[in-house]
């Protein structure tokens, strides 16, 4: 039997003048593309899932591609995913490309993401993958719209009941009738699943840390459609995380035909810093928006406080799109404050000195501090500074227990005065490292010349860590240089005996070379390539 | 050179061998009657399979033929990569083909035959998935299974098959039992390649190089097939 097939294939190369499939591919690496955004997940435990499902979808979704142009968006081993922009797209301020990220993983609730890209500069985003578990004050409903949109029974999410009423609690209404859109004006259509994410607000701390900004509305569009002054969160009357989504495009809904209502339940004995009493009906709390894709944060038409049939006091306001929203009262920042011009004996700053923005009879009174070099003539400028507060400015001496403080000030005050800081003791300049010496990486190969022209690619991206570390941190690019029979580069974040784990790929995120566990013994790091295919 | 050039030339290639020898198994004699219904079983390079035959026209000494036949390898076969590496490669061939021919026996004496006709397949692919069930270590560097990730590649033809022969047994058997022996070609047309992939062939140009694997397979157009077939006869009711 088995020289009846001998036969048969023989014959069937000779009857068909077979060639070999492959004669003449040539198979190259892509020349990747500019990174255009770098997207790290991140986990409470520190380990990804095993699998996460990425998609992009939105507008612009078309023009994102992976850095090798493919559309099979995944995330490295330790959770980085690049993004790049079709070649044939510009981003700019008046065209930006705006799409979302959506990443699903078992166990874990589904993220979205918005991305917007006005240039070629590559956009950082860190984004938290949480598990279902973990997400105690998260709400999910699933619904279902028209194909045109159209929510045919009312939508109301509500977050879940929690122990500590001070954490908040939040709902939405979306009445029936009500038209949903993206954000190129879309009717999205089918099954949707609703989020709402309750923010923690039961400190102020705690509400912060999950709000953008780190507690400063940064120059938020006002109603008047002016950008006003950044505002600086005092006490917050609830905040809530809403998305709504298809379970099955995942086109994200952004506007209502019909407002929507949103309710905060008011934490019992919360006080308004207007009128210095416990909050009572009738009261209004400024409401804002943030827009994740753009990092805008907008004031909005503020709702009200209301007693319900039960007696409890809840903010009752009316959305038109969906983001982060704040009720909260806000104290308005000075974009620029008094500053101080230091006379000092020292000429140059070696060293950096610990300085203090005190606020007058404020309750927490350093409302600012950070460090700084200072030599004579300097002038440091404040700004960010409360409106309608007076401020004095510290510095602390390097060398001794010597402190300098000035007059009292307006925050928003643009004067400019003399600080004298002489009676600070000379630095002692610490001695003048010379810098590091950098390790050579290099790919050599077993030729005495290299024919350029059939190198599948000619720069390589690598990364390494410390083996037993689980960060890893990139390697300039690893270039060939023509005429040479090696790939190089050099870093000075790698020491000689240490051990490392390297990869090295065509592309960022494409690592598919590793070389684990190797002991760093001198300033080369030689990897030797066994094949002459490239060799003249 | 032409398709029939192509398809005659590889039948008698074949058939020039074995022909002398077969020739001397076979005696023309008188045998059944010209309208005795034929079924037989047959060993194949296109896989086992059954025919049923009956002569249509004594006159022109022209045969019927129906017949269907099997072939599937899906064995997992381990490929070594170099240094203790090895790459895993599942094959996917199922050939079914159901066939209808004519056969004409041109020369009165001898039992020789030209047999044309055609036939449909229902999943005319070849398929082959490759990838590592470990990582692969070459020259001191690594790449992890799921950085090389999986390869996909089919070949698909024409579900509908042309198919020549020329073969050697007798149009009226002799004996109750009979044997034909039988080198043709299918003709499958031309064939096409879809590449899906995971991994590692991303990053290159696999996807530009795609037509001229297309053009260099485009030969591949024909199946030869060596047949033997064991035929018997229904008696006439």
């Amino acid at each position: 039997m088995r020289k009846l097939y001998t036969i048969g294939i023989v014959l069937f190369g000779l009857i068909s003048a077979c060639r070999n499939p492959i004669e003449g591919v040539e198979l190259r690496f892509i020349t990747p593309s500019p990174v255009a955004a770098e997207v790290l997940f991140t986990t409470s435990s520190g380990e990804m899932p095993a699998h996460v499902n990425i998609r992009i979808v939105g507008p612009d979704a078309g023009l994102i591609t992976t850095t090798v142009n493919s559309k099979r968006f995944r995330l490295t081993a330790d959770g980085v995913l690049y993004l790049s922009v079709d070649k044939t797209a510009q981003p700019s301020p008046s065209r930006p490309l705006r799409f979302w990220v959506v990443a699903k993983a078992e166990g874990y609730t589904t993220l979205i993401q918005p991305v917007q890209l006005t240039d070629n500069n590559t956009r950082s985003l860190s984004l938290r993958l949480t598990t279902n578990a973990e997400n105690k004050l998260m709400a999910e409903k699933t619904a279902a719209s028209t194909a045109s949109g159209v929510v045919q029974e009312t939508i109301t999410v509500q977050s879940p009941t929690q122990p500590n009423q001070a954490i908040g609690q939040s709902a939405i209404t979306i009445s029936q009738g009500t038209r949903l859109d993206d954000l190129a004006g879309e009717p999205v259509g089918g099954p949707l699943q609703v989020q709402a994410r309750q923010l923690d607000i039961s400190t102020k701390s705690t509400a912060l840390a999950e709000l953008p900004g780190n507690g400063v509305l940064d120059h938020p569009i006002m109603l008047t459609g002016q950008r006003g002054s950044s505002q600086a969160i005092h006490t917050i009357g609830g905040a809530v995380n809403l998305e709504l989504f298809s379970s099955n495009t995942y086109q994200v809904v952004k506007t209502f035909s019909k407002p929507v209502r949103l309710n905060f339940a008011i934490t019992p004995g919360l006080v308004n810093p207007i009128t210095n009493r416990p909050i009572e009906a009738g009261d209004q709390i400024p409401l804002f928006s943030y827009d994740a894709m753009t990092n805008t944060w907008r004031q909005e038409v503020p709702g009200q406080v209301q007693r319900t049939q039960q007696g409890q006091l809840e903010y009752v306001a009316e959305i038109t799109h969906l983001s982060i929203w704040l009720a909260a009262f806000t104290r308005e920042l000075c974009d620029a404050g008094p500053s101080f011009k230091l006379v000092t004996a020292f000429s140059s700053g070696a060293v950096t000195y610990t300085c203090q923005v005190i606020q007058e009879g404020g309750s927490n009174p350093v409302v600012q501090s950070f460090n700084t070099a200072i030599y004579n003539g300097k002038v440091i400028n404040l700004w960010g500074l409360e409106r309608n507060t007076r401020v004095k400015f510290r510095i602390f001496d390097a060398e001794s227990r010597a402190v300098v403080t000035s007059g009292t000030y307006d925050a928003c005050s643009q004067t400019e005065s003399i600080l004298d800081v002489r009676s600070f003791k000379p630095v002692t300049v610490p001695p003048v490292t010379s810098s590091p010496k950098a390790v050579t990486i290099t790919l050599q190969f077993p030729c005495k010349k290299i024919n350029a022209a059939k190198l599948p690619t000619q720069e390589l991206y690598a990364r390494f860590r410390e083996t037993g570390t689980t960060s890893w941190k990139m390697l300039p690019v690893i270039r060939y240089e023509s005429g040479k029979t090696t790939f190089s580069t050099t870093s000075t974040d790698l020491t000689p005996g240490k051990t490392y784990d390297l990869q090295a790929g065509p592309a960022p995120g494409y690592y598919s070379f590793n070389q684990p566990g190797i002991k760093l013994g001198t300033y080369q790091y030689l990897i030797k390539i066994k094949t002459k295919e490239f060799c003249e | 050179m032409g398709i029939k050039q192509s398809i005659l030339g590889c039948i008698l290639t074949g058939l020039s061998s074995i022909y002398p020898a077969l020739s001397q198994l076979v005696t023309p004699t008188a045998g059944f009657p010209s309208s005795t219904l034929r079924l037989g079983v047959q060993l194949s390079t296109a896989g086992i399979g059954f025919q049923a035959e009956k002569q249509v026209s004594a006159q022109h000494r022209l045969s019927a033929r129906l017949g269907v036949s099997y072939l599937a390898y899906r064995k997992t076969i381990q490929v070594a990569a170099g240094e203790g590496s090895s790459l895993t490669v599942y094959p996917d061939l199922v050939l079914g083909i159901a066939q209808a021919s004519l056969k004409w026996h041109p020369l009165r004496q001898y039992p020789f035959y030209i047999a044309a006709g055609g036939g449909y397949t229902g999943r005319p692919s070849l398929g082959v998935t490759l990838l590592t069930k470990d990582k692969i270590t070459f020259g001191g560097l690594e790449m992890k299974a799921e950085d090389l990730g999986i390869v996909n590649a089919s070949v698909r033809w024409h579900h509908v098959l042309g198919y020549a022969a020329l073969g050697v047994g007798r149009p009226v058997p002799r004996r109750r039992i009979g044997v034909n022996v039988e080198l043709g070609c299918y003709y499958l047309g031309t064939p096409d390649v879809s590449l899906n992939y995971e991994g590692f062939l991303e990053t290159t140009t696999i996807q530009e190089q795609l037509p001229k694997i297309r053009q260099n397979i485009a030969g591949y157009r024909y199946l030869p097939s060596l047949t033997i077939a064991l035929t018997y006869v229904i008696p006439p009711l």
